[in-house]
């Protein structure tokens, strides 16, 4: 009795092994190149605790309009200089800089880093789950 | 015994089964070239099962990338297809990714992207930040892509109380500025002018703040 329930689990589990290597592989994918940008991720709670925060939105112009982290200035890689000079305008020294996107995009972690090399500062970081977490917060 | 047979039997059988197409890669990595607007994209899978696979559709997490494949498309047993799809690099700088979704036999494929597009001018830093008053020279360094067929001569300063001179050479140029030390609390900054590729007037401006 109890091998055949030994057999009758197996049976059920080895069909599920190869798509758990499936999923691991494409896990990998993902880890691999975000290694580079961990340093500078920072989740919303890490966020919240920074007292100075100048915060960039970097998703389309449409969804910025349709709602934004308050104060949030909209910046894009295709207009970088008037970008930079918006910053300008609102950035004060010592102020730490977030950067968010959509959860999926990618562009708030470029936006940061090149604005970690282009500034000179390590106080600038991109907003792991992007706009979609802040909004959760906040219901 | 019997127990070890049965598994290695559903083993087997599960690994075929899943395996329908088979890709010789699920991630693309491209080093995008500097200019480069335009970037074609492949991915080539093979059908090791004994029956036609159909790949009904495909979907793009970016508005950047489309696919140039037509679907649906249908593979046969032993044969590889490939899935070709161009990526608009316009108005994009450094790592990017894309996912292609794709819906084999009515399953999810992901396939990932990843394009590093280069920059032709790097300013660092951007912001330079004094204390009123303040006289130190602080400098700036222009990295400029050696496929960049541009050039960066001028630096003219907004403020005619900072000074700013270029040396160096392409592709590393260093920009020293000097504010005089009458510079209350403001803003300002200097503009670094040059040529592109095509010869078009280009700018970039390195921001003073004196605090």
């Amino acid at each position: 009795m109890r091998g055949n329930v030994k057999v009758i689990l197996l049976f059920f589990a080895l069909p599920l092994l190869p798509a758990l290597f499936l999923q691991s592989n494409i896990k990998e994918y993902s880890l691999k190149s975000d290694q580079d940008f961990e340093e500078f991720a920072i989740d919303l709670l890490q966020a919240k605790t920074l007292t100075n925060v100048l915060w960039l939105d970097s998703r389309k112009k449409s969804k910025f309009e349709g709602g934004h982290v308050e104060n949030a200035i909209w910046v894009s890689f295709k207009d970088w200089e008037g970008s930079l000079m918006k910053i300008f305008e609102n950035f004060e020294p010592g102020q730490d800089i977030v950067v968010y996107c959509n959860a999926s995009c990618s562009t708030s972690r470029n936006i940061a880093k090149q604005l970690r090399q282009e500034l000179g500062q390590e106080n600038i970081f991109y907003l792991k789950g992007g706009f979609e977490s802040w909004q959760k917060l906040q219901k | 015994m019997k127990i070890l047979l049965i598994s290695i039997l559903c083993f087997s059988l599960s690994l075929h089964c899943k395996a329908e197409l088979n890709f010789a890669k699920k991630k693309v990595t491209v080093n995008t070239e500097l200019g480069q607007k335009i970037v074609k994209i492949a991915f080539e899978a093979k059908n090791n099962t004994s029956k036609d696979v159909s790949i009904s559709s495909a979907k793009v997490t970016c508005d950047c990338m489309w696919m140039t494949s037509k679907f649906p498309l249908t593979v046969q047993p032993g044969k590889t297809v490939k899935l070709e799809a161009e990526y608009d690099t316009t108005g994009k700088m450094g790592v990017n990714r894309g996912r292609i979704i794709i819906d084999v036999d009515g399953k999810n494929e992901t396939l990932l992207v990843e394009l590093d597009i280069p920059t032709a001018v790097t300013v660092s830093p951007r912001f330079l930040i004094w204390k009123k008053g303040s006289r130190e020279s602080k400098n700036v360094i222009v990295s400029m892509h050696p496929d960049w067929q541009g050039s960066i001569d001028q630096v003219d300063t907004k403020d005619e109380r900072v000074q700013a001179e270029i040396t160096g050479k392409f592709p590393k140029l260093d920009v020293k500025i000097t504010p005089d030390k009458s510079i209350s609390k403001q803003r300002t900054w200097v503009i670094l002018r040059g040529k592109d590729s095509e010869g078009e007037a280009i700018e970039n401006r390195v921001y003073l703040i004196f605090n």
